[in-house]
């Protein structure tokens, strides 16, 4: 198969991944959408392994780091959004605005 | 080839014993009855801090050390001058988070709000720490990666550990959507930069990069917005305009000591792996990188001063400074060229500084949230009355960050890289530096004269624990003033730990 | 390419004939059995809320699985290599377990297993 394929489709996830990021604002959409952003990596790296007959399979062994990455920062994320969803009723990361630069003394003062 | 490897043991141990204190810090709370836990888990977990700073120091005395090495050449791991500059940073660093957050500890089955988990939060805040002390000393794309990683995910759990505390988790949650979003491109960095060079390891991407560079075309593209990327990982760790939006909320949101383990330690370790990549790896990419850290150096210290203008809560402002300093910390390193090494010298020299008067600063929010929880800058007015030592470190502090007299130390750290900067023929962004040291004057000195306005209060009594924090915030002052009279040690450290 | 090509041709017609066949030939009967969970075994308790929400501790023993599920992907390599890894490999593997149950025995203590 040609290297250029799997290239372009991993660009194109990559690319659906970006959009996702920056389209959703459901804290759990806005995960998985970082999960296309890696496994668009994630096939680069094999797809250049096996292009390269890497003897030390160093895009393998990434690849199989990145995975391992991606599990933790979603138990992580997991987690941080069950805290935000008990505390605060919503898991739209855009309703999050009790730390800004709007006038934080006030809020402050709103919040005691 | 032989698959095995014999592991250098010794090189490897700062990270090593942190790792060990760390388990064994979560094995003592599961295991042994709440009297014994209030008395053991802050104490074991400082006493293994002090016994990695103790093997760094013994390693920096003696020559580099590697391991983790492949059998044609390239290490992973090297424990060299310039990792044990850093390590040493970070573990100092932590000795002084440590002092400072005691107070938030509660070693009880159930926490009450406010509080944070004693053994959680020390084992998370070790276990961060050991990655910063592998990314310090990581010379290949991976183990710079899950370094970094390492670094960041028990820091997202630290800043909304706080118990019922919305701001917290709201912190966590910025903290961990800006984060995951800039590994995601970094990663994706990585995967270009290995499809261009063939390798992950540092000198072999360089070589290869050196070659890809003399023929331009679609793969020399490639390489280098493979190179860009994995920069935005590290700017946002670094806390660089523009990838510092997460900065301030965080901060204000998380326990302040970790506010100040994120300012300093998470932004030493950023830098570490910064460094090591742009000098070894990137070198050959200097022209598409150079100008890119001079923009995002001046654009971080001219955002960071100007927001810092207007804030009205210590703990922002703080974070804003930080992310002024990120730009003055990147300046030298826009040199990219013939005098790269006296830049990176000039970096190292100014983080050593900006550490001590960072937490410092930091440690006296700390102090000054024991009486006035919203920690408005307002309040401030008249503290020298009401805490007399605090107003004096505070001001020690923030003098330092501005770099004026008393706080010499600053003004050492800003000639420095001032120096290397005009060196390196960036005078523009020595220009650009020196307008905003001004801008900085008026945003610290606006602060420190607030607190020595008189004021009829009564002296306010400490708390339990507060002495821990104290003892931080003493700590911090007399490495400051130690660095303003007599920084010659400092900048000799400096200066080895950037030969290479 | 070509003969993993007709490898999914004759796994989609297998699959596509199969449920055709069964819902064309087979005689229709009610019974409450059908409609219970298939070879799980456990019944879905508790049922989740109005509104489709899953309980919360859903999510934790999710996460819990994907996190012990994933560390075991090491084992893979090592298990690929383990001849010429040798003693080495061993006690290194040794190692990582270790440290995986020193989580499983955090998550236990802690009662993240317990259900109720």
């Amino acid at each position: 198969m040609h290297l250029s394929l799997a290239l372009l489709l991993s660009a194109l996830l990559f690319g659906v991944g970006v959009y996702g990021v920056l389209a959703r604002r459901n804290a759990i959409a806005l995960l998985m959408a970082v999960e296309l952003m890696l496994n668009a990596a994630n096939l680069d790296l094999v797809a250049f392994d096996a292009w390269f007959k890497d003897a030390l399979h160093a895009g393998q062994v990434f690849a199989l780091f990145v995975v391992v990455v991606a599990a933790a920062e979603v138990g992580v994320g997991l987690a941080i959004v069950l805290a935000v969803f008990r505390l605060r009723q919503t898991v739209a990361v855009d309703e999050l605005r009790q730390l800004a630069d709007v006038d934080p003394v006030l809020r402050v003062d709103a919040d005691a | 080839m032989s698959l095995t490897q014999s592991i250098d043991y010794a090189a490897i141990s700062p990270p090593l014993v942190v790792v060990v204190t760390a388990v064994a810090v979560l094995l003592a709370d599961l295991f042994v009855s709440a009297e014994v836990r209030r008395r053991l888990l802050a104490p074991l977990a400082l006493a293994g801090t002090l016994g990695a700073l103790g093997a760094t120091a013994w390693l920096a005395t003696g020559p580099a050390r590697s391991t983790f090495c492949l059998a044609g050449g390239g290490c992973s791991y090297v424990a060299d001058g310039f990792a044990t500059y850093f390590q040493t940073i970070v573990l100092a660093a932590l000795v002084v988070v440590l002092l400072l957050s005691y107070p938030l500890f509660d070693e009880r089955e159930r926490v009450p709000p406010g509080q944070v988990p004693a053994a959680e939060f020390l084992a998370l805040m070790l276990m961060s720490v050991s990655g910063m002390l592998v990314v310090a000393a990581g010379r290949d794309l991976l183990t710079l990666l899950i370094g970094l990683e390492v670094v960041s995910l028990p820091a997202f759990v630290l800043v909304g550990l706080r118990r019922g505390d919305p701001r917290g988790v709201e912190a966590a949650l910025k903290f961990f959507v800006f984060s995951v979003v800039s590994t995601a491109l970094t990663i994706y960095g990585i995967a270009l930069v290995y499809g261009t060079t063939g390798s992950i390891e540092l000198h072999h991407i360089a070589h290869a990069l050196s070659t890809r560079h003399a023929h331009s075309g679609a793969m020399s593209a490639t390489a280098a917005a493979g190179v860009v990327l994995v920069l935005v990982g590290f700017g946002f760790k670094i806390a660089a305009v523009p990838f510092h939006f997460w900065a301030p909320d965080t901060y204000q949101g998380a326990p302040v000591p970790v506010a100040a383990f994120l300012s300093v330690a998470s932004k030493a370790a950023g830098f570490a792996g910064l460094i090591v990549l742009l000098v070894v790896g990137f070198r050959p990419y200097a022209d598409v990188w150079g100008p890119a850290v001079g923009v995002l150096a001046a654009v971080s210290m001219t955002v960071g001063n100007l927001v810092a203008l207007r804030q009205r809560n210590v703990v922002r402002l703080l974070a804003w400074s930080t992310v002024a300093h990120a730009g003055y910390l990147l300046m030298p390193l826009a040199v990219a060229s013939s005098q790269l090494r006296e830049g990176v010298r000039a970096t190292l020299a100014y983080l050593g500084i900006y550490a001590a008067m960072n937490l410092g600063a930091f440690g006296c929010a700390v102090l000054v949230r024991r009486l006035h929880p919203r920690l408005a800058i307002e309040d401030l007015r008249g503290l020298v009355t009401r805490a007399p030592l605090t107003a004096v470190a505070f001001g020690l502090f923030l003098t330092a960050l501005a770099g004026l007299p008393p706080g010499v130390a600053g003004l050492f750290a800003k000639v420095v890289v001032f120096r290397a900067a005009v060196h390196g023929h960036v005078t523009w962004l020595a220009v650009v530096a020196a307008v905003n040291t001004v801008i900085g004057l008026a945003y610290y000195l606006r602060v420190a004269a607030l607190m020595f306005v008189p004021a009829d209060d009564a002296p306010v009594a400490p708390s339990s624990r507060t002495w821990s924090v104290s003892a931080g915030v003493a700590i911090a002052a007399a490495v400051t003033v130690v660095l303003s009279v007599y920084p010659q040690p400092l900048l000799h450290l400096a200066s080895t730990a950037a030969q290479r | 390419m070509v003969p993993i090509l007709v490898l999914f041709v004759l796994a989609a017609g297998f699959a596509v004939f199969s449920v055709l066949a069964g819902s064309l030939t087979g005689p229709k009967r009610f019974n409450r059995a059908k409609l219970e969970a298939y070879e799980c075994g456990i019944e879905p308790s508790p049922q989740a809320f109005r509104g489709h929400k899953l309980p919360v501790k859903y999510y934790l023993t999710a996460m819990l699985f994907i996190v012990f599920d994933i560390e075991i992907i090491f084992l893979y390599p090592w298990a690929v290599a383990f001849d010429k890894l040798g003693l080495f490999g061993l006690i290194e593997m040794i190692l990582f377990v270790v440290s995986v149950f020193v989580v499983y025995a955090y998550v236990w203590r802690r009662g993240g297993l317990e259900w109720d």
